[in-house]
């Protein structure tokens, strides 16, 4: 009988107390979990979604609400941009590419883009069926908005006012769906995509060229000079105000950093009570088992192995419970991702990181230093003196 | 086959123990006697190898118990002794079956057959998968004798394994004690002060 089974038979002896004592330390992993996995993919979220895009330039305002609305489509946009600023903006020798963003509408929550073909080459895009829009309403759909609405290239749909709700319908003038884009896992997923003409066309009043606007002007530079220089002159020359969508990130992760930082601290307080816990339930259970102890030690078991049986019994706690932990964790994002708003990127909760094994590992040095000193105690026991005194 | 020669001890501050020289040859069945306090115990775990008297020496199989490292001290002991104690305690988390592996693992040694054989000789097959809180002092007792010679030792020891029995199950206990012993010529020493149990026993050492 391997000491392994040894340990396992007295922990399942006391189901109770393991199974606290699992549940502890599995809370305290699956906030951990959660914490890794969440702010790992919105890390990831935030420079996936804003790769290729030096500069946005909309109205003036929150540069971080500018950036926020442009480039992920979670807040409203700072209003909008004349066009033809715009298109000087976009003439300029330091831009290399800028794509126009018409915002404004929604279909059922997810959030209508009016631009043109430099979106694609921007986000890499590639179509799943169909073809890409051309003529004013057409739309092409992301692959998260064609499969929770189920839609097919020829649909009609109809877009909303605004930026969430479906109660303001444009219901006079419908859009066909020409194209289904292929899974990016970023923002394109859940956007449908026309041109800005239908933005105009279906808001009116715009026929006049000093009339029409964008809402903002995604911008590559084509030199690093432009860096320092371009967003300076736009803040100083004009009317619009440009942001840079990694400075924002940088700052949005910084303020969110705050409550994950918060929370780490309190999963590594509930790790620690997991492990004085657990400690002191071996410790008292030792007292408990000191003849057991010594019993086995009279029948030839060697005190390396008495160590190792208490050992064993704080580890397998705390790998059972880590365990546990780390599936809840994911589960708890499936969750999370399940409440998310329709219109951004979710989270994918079954993705694995190799940070979790550190999790794993930190929970069975929790384990180790947990049942040190009642394992060293085991050890130490003079089983002549506790078989006398039993 | 055992000897113990010139073996003393004494504990901090307190009484020092002369033990009589004592051989034991293979199979002999003695009754340790002595009032309490004489050091009936402390001769019993000097003899098992688990208290290394402060002088003198104890010869089991011609090893010196006391000149083993300490790891195969505790094998040799696994081995060699089986060892019967006044409570027959097992282990909770066990059945009965389980106690008996575990006597067998500390010795590395995998023996379904052998447990199986004695279980029978001690009229418990039955209740293999019981834990020992669903046993009675008696089969206890019985289990507790299973496993002292589960791993046919040379030297079975015994504390005082009758002082919570009435008449007819001290009877018993002994007779068990004897007869497996017996079956493989090991030696029995059992320390008591219980009549009963003294009578029963030809070869006597007295401490006194």
């Amino acid at each position: 009988m391997s000491w392994i089974r040894i340990s396992w038979k007295n922990l399942l002896s006391k189901k109770m107390n393991f199974s606290m004592n699992v549940l502890l330390v599995a809370f305290g992993t699956s906030i951990l979990t959660l914490l890794l996995l969440s702010s790992e993919q919105f890390k990831s979220k935030l420079s996936n979604n804003s790769r290729n895009i030096d500069l946005v330039v909309g109205a003036k305002g929150s540069p971080m609400q500018l950036i926020l609305s442009s480039v992920y489509y979670v807040d409203f946009p700072t209003g909008n941009i004349p066009l033809k600023e715009a298109n000087k903006l976009a003439a300029h020798p330091m831009v290399e590419r800028a794509v126009p963003l018409a915002l404004g509408d929604n279909y059922e929550g997810f959030r209508m883009a009016g631009t043109d073909s430099n979106f694609v080459i921007l986000y890499g895009l590639e179509l799943k069926e169909g073809k890409f829009w051309k003529a004013p309403f057409e739309v092409t759909v992301g692959s998260e908005v064609a499969r929770n609405q189920g839609l097919q290239v020829g649909d009609v749909i109809h877009g909303a006012h605004g930026l969430s709700s479906s109660q303001d319908l444009h219901a006079e003038r419908g859009y066909t769906v020409t194209g289904i884009l292929k899974r990016k896992g970023n923002v394109t997923d859940n956007l449908v995509l026309t041109s800005v003409e239908s933005i105009w066309n279906m808001h009116g009043g715009h026929d006049e060229e000093q009339d029409k606007e964008l809402t903002a002007l995604l911008i590559k530079y084509s030199s690093p000079m432009a860096v320092v220089m371009f967003p300076r002159m736009v803040n100083q020359t004009t009317a619009m105000q440009a942001a840079s969508p990694a400075f924002e990130s940088a700052r949005l992760f910084t303020l969110t950093g705050i409550g994950m930082e918060v929370l780490r601290w309190f999963a590594i307080l509930i790790m620690l009570i997991a492990g004085a816990s657990i400690f002191i339930s071996l410790y008292s259970s030792l007292q408990e088992r000191k003849y057991d102890l010594a019993v086995m030690r009279v029948m030839g078991s060697s005190q390396e192995k008495i160590f190792l049986i208490v050992m064993m019994e704080g580890v397998l706690l705390t790998l059972i419970g880590s365990l546990v932990g780390v599936f809840l964790g994911h589960l708890s994002l499936q969750v999370v991702s399940h409440y998310q708003e329709m219109g951004q990127t979710r989270f994918e909760p079954w993705i694995f990181m190799k940070e979790e094994f550190l999790v794993l590992g930190g929970g069975l040095c929790l384990g180790l230093l947990a049942s040190a000193i009642p394992a060293v105690q085991a050890y130490r026991s003079d089983i002549s003196l506790i078989l006398a005194t039993h | 086959m055992i000897r113990i020669s010139s073996v003393s001890h004494h504990y901090n501050n307190s009484v020092s123990f002369n033990f009589p020289d004592w051989n034991i040859g293979r199979g002999e069945q003695w009754v340790l006697l002595g009032e309490s306090g004489k050091g009936k115990t402390t001769l019993l775990h000097i003899l098992i190898g688990i208290l290394q008297p402060k002088e003198g020496e104890v010869l089991i199989l011609d090893q010196s118990l006391y000149k083993l490292k300490k790891r195969n001290l505790d094998k040799f002991r696994g081995e060699h002794v089986g060892v019967v104690l006044q409570q027959p305690h097992l282990l909770k988390s066990l059945t009965v079956w389980e106690n008996l592996q575990l006597a067998q693992s500390f010795s590395n040694i995998i023996d379904k057959r052998r447990i199986e054989d004695v279980l029978e000789s001690v009229g418990l097959s039955e209740k293999r998968r019981s834990y020992p809180q669903e046993l009675s002092q008696g089969q206890l007792q019985r289990v507790s004798i299973a496993r002292a010679v589960i791993n046919k030792p040379v030297l079975v020891v015994a504390d005082e394994p009758t002082s919570s029995l009435d008449d007819r199950n001290t009877e018993k206990v002994l007779t068990l004690l004897k007869r497996q012993t017996e079956l493989h010529q090991a030696a029995l020493v059992v320390a008591t002060h219980d009549r009963r149990v003294k009578e029963a026993f030809i070869n006597q050492y007295r401490i006194a």
